[in-house]
């Protein structure tokens, strides 16, 4: 009897894992890709990188993951932000902090961009327009849009594409000397921000994104320099709940999970979700990030292995460690775009009416049930005593 | 004040019974380590810059050399920082080492941890020899009044450690006290006083006379000063060189009516890192370090 009664404590701590895995699902359900609330996919982005090449630096963000399907994309109203802070002080000392993050900032509040990207693409992902605020030689920037090879190492998204935006700036914009470069990408639909993306997958992690029925803060909605704060607030709310959990046998069992995807880790509360980029060490992921890094493998070495768990889900031995197809040597550098072909419809659907469907049999079962044997067995009284 | 482990093995295999004794000595070595040392708080650095992020590690060891003790929510009673006039609680992570973390503020930052009390047994030599060694004469003295010098030591004992983060400049902040039971406060702010540390040391709030302090210097164990305090629980320290100190006191009192413990030890330390004055252009020369 105590052990079924166990099981069945565990089964329903297990549905309610689900039930949050469900409930940040759109964190989850793409790899690279994060925005917890996603108004479109076109507004979801998912790949930024950032290195030298020749006498100056390319920049690559994407957009609108899994894309076979051809124009028109719904672009209105997106403008995509691409901030380089220049001014933070950042450190190398600390192993741990460059093993993850490329570096150590020292003064997280106070990163703040000096350069602002800001681009808008037309319905067939070609640039509409650009807006680049802080840079030097503007005329000397590149900047393209278009429909790419989807660049991410990472079988479930191979033979996809994205709507990529390469921008190539040379080093005569940057400040003389600089060395050192914080980065961070975001998208805004009529104004309102949607997404971010800083250092490869880091707040698309479901651990990042606030659990429903909690005030948790949405660090994807936050700039870098609230980031932090808004990360420790995420800690102490999942604290209380790794207290309740290590509190009862019953709950126990559950520890693994409940770490393994939702406490926050030591790491995660110093520094915010940027991308670090140093001239003073060799570039490749997390010092900037090349298009030819295996971030799944790296980001799992410094102990986020998520997505090498997701990667090994088909059985497919061994894991690909490079890109589906070669990357281009010169500017765009991303590979030709797969053919499109319609997207199929979603495997998923809607819990909602089966939610309904269930309260609405609850409230027959509780209420109308109850009501109609009662009303039925005092009938049935009142006829005899009359009879 | 660590604990001597003793388990009765007749009838157990010989290599079960080394496992017991292996798993026991084991057991006894993290417990004794949790309660037989001196403890102290480490932050990530002592003289943070505004605005970044802090670690603070809690660390258990004899002569300033310390291992970690993993945060563990269901043993603090406080854990908190006071800086810019406001006092936070520091978080962190169940289990995790650094135990906490914050967001360091515009000036001076106070931390505290006070531990919740844990219940200590020891047999009477061991138990007078560490009354002892933190110079509680007066306990032993008790003791001997009331007839119980053979009878085994029954303490609960809990950790009041603070530790300074020095701002831009002297602050009143770094001399305020902060509540705990008992507590070591400095006189003016002791990140800007390289060659001597004034303090007094308060139980509950008020001075305690005759208290042993010690002082130790991170990476010199050479280095151990020790004083009493006066009546106005005042004493002062000639710090012969500049670096991370450690003070550190234990009061020992009678434990309450309804404890199964006879006595109630508060271990009360304090860090912080000294360095020397400016130089002629206005920079703070490094705190001397030895070779590690």
């Amino acid at each position: 009897m105590q052990s079924s009664l166990r099981r069945l404590a565990i089964r329903c701590l297990a549905a309610s894992f689900v039930l949050a895995a469900v409930a940040v699902a759109p964190a989850l359900a793409s790899d690279h890709a994060d925005p917890v609330m996603l108004v479109t996919k076109e507004t979801n982005l998912t790949d930024l990188f950032f290195f030298p090449q020749g006498d100056g630096y390319v920049l690559i963000f994407d957009v609108r993951r899994a894309l076979t399907d051809p124009p028109p994309y719904n672009t209105a109203g997106d403008t995509f932000h691409v901030y380089f802070d220049l001014h933070s002080r950042i450190t190398y000392t600390n192993a741990a902090d460059q093993a993850r993050y490329g570096g150590t900032i020292v003064q997280p509040s106070g990163v703040s961009p000096d350069v602002t990207i800001s681009v808008q693409l037309n319905p067939d992902g070609s640039l509409l327009n650009s807006e680049l605020t802080g840079l030097a030689n503007q005329q000397n920037v590149r900047v393209w849009s278009g429909v790419r090879d989807d660049p991410f190492i990472f079988p479930p998204f191979f033979k996809k594409n994205v709507l990529a935006t390469v921008i190539s700036i040379p080093a005569s914009s940057c400040p003389p000397g600089q060395q050192d470069f914080i980065l961070w990408a975001t998208v805004e639909r009529n104004g309102q921000q949607i997404d971010h993306v800083g250092r490869s997958i880091r707040t698309q992690l479901p651990r990042y994104s606030p659990l429903p029925l909690t005030d948790e803060p949405n660090v994807n909605l936050l700039p870098p320099n609230q980031q932090v704060p808004a990360i420790m607030e995420l800690n102490d709310s999942r604290n209380r709940i790794t207290t309740f959990i290590n509190k009862y046998t019953q709950t126990a069992p559950a520890i693994p999970v409940w770490q393994t995807t939702f406490q926050i880790k030591p790491f995660d509360l110093t520094i915010p979700d940027v991308m670090i980029f140093t001239t003073r060490f060799p570039v490749g992921y997390p010092n900037g990030r090349l298009l030819t890094d295996d971030v799944v493998l790296k980001t799992c070495l410094a102990g986020d292995c998520l997505l090498v768990d997701l990667s090994t889900m088909s059985g497919a031995w061994p894991r690909a460690t490079t890109n589906d197809k070669p990357f281009l040597p010169d500017f765009p550098y991303l590979a030709d775009p797969w053919p499109s072909s319609p997207e199929p419809p979603p495997g998923t659907k809607s819990i909602i009416p089966l939610v309904i469907g269930l309260v609405l049999l609850l409230f027959l079962i509780f209420t109308v049930i109850p009501f109609w044997i009662g009303y039925k067995w005092g009938w049935r009284r009142g006829r005899a005593a009359t009879a | 004040m660590g604990v001597a482990a003793r388990a009765g093995c007749d009838g157990v295999s010989r290599s079960a019974r080394a496992a017991a004794v292996l798993a026991l000595a084991a057991l006894a070595g993290i417990a004794g380590a949790a309660r037989a040392h001196d403890f102290w708080l480490e932050p990530s650095t002592f003289r943070p810059p505004p605005g970044s992020t802090a670690a603070v590690r809690l660390r258990v060891g004899e002569q300033f050399l310390g291992d970690p003790v993993l945060r563990s929510d269901a043993a603090i009673e406080r854990f908190v920082v006071r800086q810019d006039g406001r006092e936070t609680k520091v978080g962190g992570i169940e289990g995790g080492d650094p135990a906490g973390w914050f967001i360091v503020g515009g000036g001076a930052a106070v931390i505290a941890y006070a531990s919740k009390p844990t219940f200590v047994e020891l047999p009477a030599p061991r138990f007078e020899a560490y009354l002892r060694r933190y110079g509680l004469e007066a306990t032993i003295a008790a003791r001997a009044r009331n007839g119980e010098r053979n009878e085994p030591g029954r303490e609960i004992f809990s950790r009041q450690a603070k530790a300074i983060l020095a701002g831009a400049r002297p602050s009143p902040g770094a001399s305020r006290p902060l509540g705990l039971r008992y507590e070591i406060v400095p006189v003016g702010d002791p990140s800007f006083t390289p060659t001597a540390f004034h303090g007094r040391v308060l139980y509950e709030g008020e001075p305690v006379a005759g208290a042993l302090v010690t002082a130790l210097l991170r990476g010199d164990p050479r280095i151990r000063l020790t004083t009493r305090s006066d009546a106005a629980g005042a004493f002062a320290f000639a710090l012969p060189r500049t670096g991370v100190w450690l003070v550190e006191s234990v009061r020992m009192v009678k434990a309450s009516f309804f404890s199964r413990a006879d006595w109630e030890s508060l271990w009360a330390s304090l860090t912080f890192e000294t360095v020397a004055p400016p130089s002629a252009s206005g920079k703070h020369a490094p705190a001397q370090r030895p070779p590690e």
